[in-house]
């Protein structure tokens, strides 16, 4: 295939394509029981082309994505490549067929128990055409092959250590190489930055840059406005499973930035500020906290009276710190003060006792029980306050879980329904819901809206923002839009550092993006 | 029932109308009423109330072990001691009345420590020391087979026989104990009202209770139970020690309608439980492990057992019998639904703790295709 530099972007919104379009997506819908999560997606990329796709957790990024690389198959609608109908019956089929696609957890496409080398060396290693017999030497010669086409040189000892012991930028980019030594036609990338230091991203991008120039189509999926603005030709965004608009930047000038946010979040950037809360009397506080064996100890204390928001990328330690606070894990240091008193859980019951509550951030594996009502998740932490001469009382369950329901605003067809009728966001109503039932002093939530729609978004951000009078509150997130939609507060963690500390109204896109990019070497060379 | 986590629940969206979730649900039922009218029809003796009462008091002793190995089950885990806990409690009865002539009393409660102390001690291998539930029950299984071999010297041990060291047993099996299987009232055994007694007992509890609620918590998410605060190890270890008590009880009734303590007595009690508490998994389609589901299952054994020797099969084809029955109710749950991949998809995403290896922080969990995964 010769791999040309494409044609120049035609700047009207949702054209009609040219012969040069190499991917074409055409009224792509897909529902998960009641939830239609893609309602008629179309778009097209140019070949040669970097294709922004951008979208508010829960607008149908992810599941598009899925579509896209072949995990899962559209209820409705058709792909084309370069003109031509395909169909995906799985990931390895899309491979094939010339999609590479690196998701957003580099862990899901490492085995972490290998080597290096052997996960370098993955695909020859499971092609039934390699031979029978290998040994380690033709299994790390395999490896630099693959390693090379990213422009990395790993040495022996790295090739032999086990993937296990890299950092997650490392592991990132162990997954990239291995998509690119495939030589896609076609490359999706979904925030693949969101591990990576300012330095491996700006190498990233180059290399994105140069593929792009040899011919490679690439869809970037992206929350970061500054990643957009140096790499794409074109943006796209997608709000509730439509992709409503689409931006070309313009000459001299680059993207509307407005405009698109005003797509992107459905109000335009001036109805989005918001006077940050100063905050009350301090609840939590936590002192002497080290996180990880090489970082320093910090101190961190959360007031009453506001959002306190914790932001950090994948690694940063925040889900640590969260743990810990409700005594489910264990830190290196530290210590702990609830209303000024001393505050030690050995176990989340104890956390609980005294109020402190944890959202955790993976809602299927920490936090639903399968197959259960939601009143029986919800009452579940106090399932002894629903008893009666030891029996459990179903009736008062089902009252206190359908005043909570009203309350927050879950969508169900009563509260014995099994949760997994619900959407993502109702779900995720739910597992917050149940704390409403105890008496919150300190509400920790764990990226509460992952997988979450964009109206459940709203609704949750509203309980987080009323529950914060009361209690209170402190949010861990990696999305910088969040971290702004529903603090006060902003903490950023940078891998067990404090790296800024700043108000709503002190924050800024940049200030917080340099915070939470920043290498720590960095800032000790700063410092000293 | 309004709780969820003891009744299955088939609807995902739309009303359970189709064949399959029909089949499902009520397949073990349905065939289980079947098999009862046919026997009925082609083999006399069949349709009678002592062979109904039979049904019952035979599959008592494998049942009552069935309802403690659930309750593991229930935890997520499987106690496969519980047939040797069943012969080591027939040895230990054995020992204490005919070897030491205590009464019938005594036995049972020399019984029931034997069965907790094996109980606390696989609690204790699994829950302290971390060795796979299955291994640590299977080393146990020998350990205890071994044991209670070793304590009466390989022989079966009955009144009047000499031990090895000349002395000569003259204790007896007291008319106490022997009336548990033996005693009727209104026709049925005692044994029998035991087995009805507990099944009721583990029914409120399991689904009535606050303690139930939070048993089957554990079993469907042991993370999301330790982060509701549940003391997840509390759990398991209860679980094991109940089991070990049941498998006592079971042991006991044994014990009571042998009248003597033989060295194989319960091995093939396992086997017969496992069936029981596998074969609950389809009952009302379930899919999971439940009380009524247990023993339903051994009635269901019971039945095709006893219509099978009735009808003349020899009783070597009951092994082969029991199996099939139990692929049967195992193709129930987890085949024919329509779900079927993404149901087994999401039993092997067994929420694994923190890998050792956990890059520290906010790590993204892709979403999966699993039952419920609902992606806004």
């Amino acid at each position: 295939m010769s791999r040309k530099s494409g044609t120049s972007a035609t700047p009207d919104t949702l054209r009609t394509l040219g012969e040069e379009t190499v991917l074409q997506v055409r009224d792509i819908s897909k529902s998960y029981g009641p939830n239609q999560v893609l309602r008629g997606v179309s778009f097209g990329v140019e070949k040669g082309t970097i294709y922004g796709l951008m979208g508010a957790n829960g607008a149908g990024k992810s599941t598009l994505i899925k579509v896209l690389s072949g995990a899962e198959a559209p209820d409705s609608g058709e792909i084309r490549r370069g003109g031509e109908v395909v169909v995906f019956p799985d990931p390895l089929a899309a491979q094939r067929m010339g999609v590479g696609t690196v998701h957003q957890n580099p862990n899901d496409g490492v085995i972490l128990d290998m080597t290096v080398a052997e996960n370098l060396a993955l695909d020859w290693l499971s092609d039934t055409h390699s031979p029978l017999g290998f040994n380690r030497k033709r299994v790390e010669a395999q490896a630099v092959k693959v390693a090379e086409t990213l422009g990395m040189r790993p040495d022996r000892r790295m090739l032999r250590s086990p993937v296990r012991e890299l950092g997650v930028s490392e592991r990132q980019l162990l997954v990239l190489a291995r998509a690119l030594s495939r030589k896609p036609d076609i490359l999706i990338l979904d925030e693949p930055t969101s591990a990576l230091s300012r330095e491996e991203a700006a190498r990233l991008f180059d290399m994105v840059r140069a593929l792009a120039a040899d011919g490679v189509t690439v869809l970037f999926v992206t929350h970061k406005l500054a990643e957009i603005d140096q790499l794409c030709d074109r943006v796209g965004v997608l709000r509730d499973g439509v992709m409503l608009d689409e931006f070309t930047p313009e000459p001299g000038k680059g993207f509307d930035w407005s405009a698109v946010l005003t797509v992107l979040f459905d109000r335009t950037p001036a109805e989005m500020q918001r006077e940050g809360l100063p905050g009350g009397n301090v609840v939590l506080s936590a002192d002497g906290v080290q996180l990880f064996d090489d970082t320093p100890p910090f101190g961190l204390d959360v007031r009453q009276g506001q959002v306190t928001v914790v932001l950090g990328l994948l690694g940063s330690g925040k889900t640590e710190l969260l743990e810990w606070l409700f005594g489910a894990e264990s830190v290196i240091a530290g210590n702990r003060t609830l209303d000024g008193r001393a505050f030690a859980p050995s176990h989340p019951a104890d956390a609980i006792k005294r109020g402190v509550y944890l959202l955790p951030e993976s809602r299927h594996e920490q936090a639903i029980i399968p197959g259960w009502s939601i009143s029986s998740q919800m009452t579940l932490p106090f399932a002894g306050a629903y008893t009666s001469g030891g029996l459990m009382q179903a009736g008062r369950e089902r009252r206190a879980a359908e005043a909570v329901m009203r309350d927050i605003g879950v969508v169900a067809s009563g509260p014995s329904a099994p949760i997994e009728t619900l959407s993502g966001g109702n779900q995720q109503k739910v597992v917050i819901g149940r704390w409403l039932l105890g008496d919150p002093r300190v509400l920790l939530l764990d990226e509460p809206f992952r997988g979450v729609d964009i109206n459940a978004r709203h609704d949750i951000g509203s309980t987080v923002r009323k529950l914060a009078s009361s209690a209170a509150v402190l949010v861990a997130t990696s999305d910088l839009d969040e971290a702004l939609e529903v603090g006060d507060r902003i903490v950023v963690l940078n891998r067990g550092r404090i790296t800024a500390d700043m108000s709503l109204g002190e924050a800024s896109r940049d200030r917080l993006i340099d915070a939470m990019s920043a290498r720590p070497s960095h800032l000790l060379d700063q410092a000293g | 029932m309004s709780h969820q986590a003891s009744v299955p629940t088939p609807a995902r969206g739309r009303p359970a109308v189709n064949l399959t979730e029909f089949v499902v649900r009520y397949g073990v039922i349905l065939l289980g009423i079947t098999l009862c009218i046919l026997f009925s029809l082609t083999t006399s003796g069949f349709a009678t109330w002592d062979s109904a009462v039979s049904i019952l008091q035979i599959q008592t002793v494998a049942a009552i072990g069935a309802l403690g190995m659930m309750l593991t089950a229930i935890v997520g885990d499987l106690d496969l001691s519980v047939g040797a806990v069943i012969g080591l409690s027939v040895t230990v009865a054995a020992m204490m009345m005919i070897q030491y002539e205590f009464t019938g009393p005594v036995a049972i409660l020399a019984c029931l420590i034997a069965g907790m102390v094996v109980g606390a001690l696989n609690g204790t291998l699994i829950v302290l020391l971390k060795v796979p539930p299955l291994l640590a029950t299977l080393g146990m299984m020998f350990a205890i087979q071994g044991l209670k071999r070793w304590l009466v010297d390989g022989q079966t041990l009955t009144t009047g026989m000499t031990l090895s060291d000349g002395t000569v047993v003259k204790g007896n099996f007291t008319d106490d104990f022997t009336a548990i299987d033996s005693k009727e009232i209104i026709g049925i055994p005692l044994s029998v009202y035991l087995l009805l007694l507990i099944t009721l007992l583990m029914w409120v509890f399991l689904e009535r209770t606050r303690y139930g609620r939070v048993f089957h918590a554990v079993g469907g998410n042991p993370e999301a139970a330790r982060l509701a605060g549940t003391r997840v190890w509390r759990y398991k270890f209860g679980a094991y020690v109940v089991s070990g008590m049941l498998a006592a009880v079971a042991g006991i009734v044994l014990a009571s309608r042998l009248r003597q303590g033989d060295v194989t007595a319960g091995d093939s009690a396992l086997l017969d439980a496992v069936a029981m508490t596998l074969v609950g998994y389809a009952v009302l389609g379930a899919r999971k492990p439940n009380t009524l589901g247990t023993f339903v299952g051994a009635l269901f054994i019971g039945l095709i057992l006893q219509g099978l020797t009735q009808r003349g099969m020899p009783y070597y084809t009951q092994d082969l019998i029991k199996g099939l029955v139990l692929i049967f109710a195992l193709l129930m749950s987890f085949s024919l639904h329509k779900n079927r991949k993404k149901r087994l998809g999401q039993a092997k995403k067994m929420p694994s703790g923190p890998l050792p290896g956990k890059p520290a922080g906010g790590e993204p969990v892709p979403a999966r295709a699993s039952v419920g995964e609902r992606h806004g």
